[in-house]
């Protein structure tokens, strides 16, 4: 029986390889299936339009190019999610460098910085940028803390430390990148240009910090918490397959405001601002505070200063 | 001749020295002020405390003279005074400190600093910094407290008060927002 069959089928393939494909009818093929791929209109609403698949690198927009991809971004914003946004493009400042203080004597892991920065930043949901770990007195080490906490806080002898992107000036998660989807920007803020990366999820293993995060699945945002205050390099809602972070909310603080997680705080534990002007608040901070950073060993040269005070 | 010479040099020198003396005298006595302003110079704006206060103001009660206590004693206990119980942790059983140690004694809508001045509500970094010292310190460099409004211009800071519950300074627990999770459903 067995052998019959692979008799069988060992004629039918011999009979297939003989009838060859003329040259015309593949091309035709090819051609068809070529035009139907691109230019067919849009079935589904998550289809990638033929201009998002020809899109060049950011660094390599045009003002027009960057123009028309904001405006079809919009668009298909309000398709999907039914929300009027707007998309802006706030460049780096001249000589300012950001610089994160957040003074561990005070934050009591209230967490209300993580749903101030999901409803700011657009997130699925089911995480956050920010991480606020639990940790015990006496002791600095990662691995012994836990997200996991339940109230009241702060709980007899334990602290909180509050974990995001570190903005490191030495980034190995830029490095790990093989098509320069991420780079760092001359203010000192680490950006994700979402629609070249190609999720390969290098970054996210290349970072010491765990800050940043891949959607494994649209990211879920009720519509009436979407923020129209949307930046095309920070909290524009990503898509599918492509890892995203904090970027201390660049679309507000390029224009002077403050992060959203730190306004948030009411616990008056984060500071924020400029590091190349002596009389800003995190200057005063790092030379009069015992200022230390995480995983100074990695000489990743982090942005993000804790101190106690 | 260089007798006159050297004369005229020491002259010379002598005059403009005498000038930066004098040149410095005089702005030592510009700099230093007369007397030492009652508002001291503060780098941000200080967020307004009276416009919060809505409810159970001191003089919807405290409004004629003989509705101030003139003696020291402890507070009543009554429904009016439901919140303002502890005051300072620390200073739950001390029987000196009452009402009066803050608050000017014929009108409690106003603050009273150990120097006798009266102070506004808006102002009580000055009666929490006589004893707080270092932290005012702090919070005069925003290492302690809330600066809001922006990194660059527009900044407002919040007082002692915005934060801190004045008749119970000490931070309580809170409940934290939960954790974000993964739904169910998903």
């Amino acid at each position: 029986m067995t052998t019959d069959r692979s008799k069988r089928n060992k004629l039918f393939l011999e009979k297939k390889l003989e009838e060859k494909i003329e040259r015309r009818t593949f091309l035709k093929g090819l051609a068809t299936g070529l035009g139907l791929a691109l230019f067919s209109p849009e079935k589904t609403a998550n289809a990638l339009s033929f201009d998002e698949f020809w899109q060049k690198h950011y660094k390599e927009l045009t003002p027009e190019d960057k123009k028309r991809i904001f405006e079809r971004i919009e668009k298909q914003t309000l398709e999907r999610h039914h929300t009027e946004v707007k998309i802006s493009d706030h460049r780096p400042m001249d000589g300012v460098e950001f610089v994160y203080c957040l003074n561990l004597s005070k934050c009591n892991g209230n967490r209300k910085c993580v749903e101030a920065c999901q409803k700011e930043n657009n997130t699925d949901r089911s995480f956050s940028y920010i991480k606020v770990l639990e940790m015990e007195n006496g002791g600095f080490n990662l691995e012994k803390g836990t997200t996991h906490y339940l109230g009241p806080v702060p709980k007899e002898g334990k602290f909180y430390l509050p974990v995001q992107c570190n903005q490191c000036d030495n980034p190995p998660c830029v490095k790990a990148c093989p098509v320069a989807a991420t780079w760092k920007e001359k203010d000192g803020i680490v950006v994700i240009d979402y629609d070249w990366c190609i999720g390969c999820r290098y970054c996210q293993a290349a970072c010491p910090y765990e800050a940043r995060h891949f959607n494994f699945r649209t990211p879920e945002i009720p519509e009436n918490e979407i923020n129209p205050d949307q930046g095309y390099l920070s909290n524009r809602i990503r898509p599918r397959g492509v890892v995203e972070k904090c970027t201390f909310c660049l679309h507000r603080t390029r224009v002077g405001k403050l992060p959203a997680c730190l306004e948030a705080c009411p616990t008056g534990a984060r500071k924020f601002g400029n590091i190349l002007d002596p009389e800003s608040d995190v200057a005063k901070i790092i030379k009069n505070e015992r200022v230390f950073v995480l995983k100074e060993e990695l000489n990743t040269l982090p942005r993000f200063y804790y101190f106690f005070s | 001749m260089q007798m006159i010479k050297i004369c005229t040099m020491l002259m010379i020198v002598l005059i403009i020295i005498s000038c930066l003396f004098f040149n410095t005298f005089l702005h030592a006595q510009e700099d230093t002020p007369a007397t030492v302003s009652s508002q001291e110079e503060l780098p941000n704006e200080i967020i307004k405390r009276t416009p919060k206060i809505e409810m159970y103001r001191c003089d919807e009660c405290h409004d004629s003279e003989e509705s101030f206590n003139s003696k020291i004693r402890p507070m009543a206990k009554d429904k009016d005074h439901e919140s303002i119980t502890t005051f300072h942790p620390e200073k739950k059983d001390d029987p000196n400190f009452w009402c009066n140690n803050c608050h000017a004694s014929k009108n409690y809508n106003k603050l009273i600093l150990q120097s006798e001045e009266k102070i506004s509500f808006n102002e009580s970094y000055r009666l929490c910094g006589q004893c707080h010292g270092p932290t005012l310190k702090d919070w005069k460099n925003n290492i302690h407290g809330k600066v809001v409004g922006g990194w660059l211009n527009n900044k407002k800071q919040h007082s002692c008060t915005s934060c801190h519950n004045a008749h119970d300074p000490k931070m309580k627990q809170v409940d934290p927002i939960p954790e974000p999770t993964r739904s169910k459903k998903s």
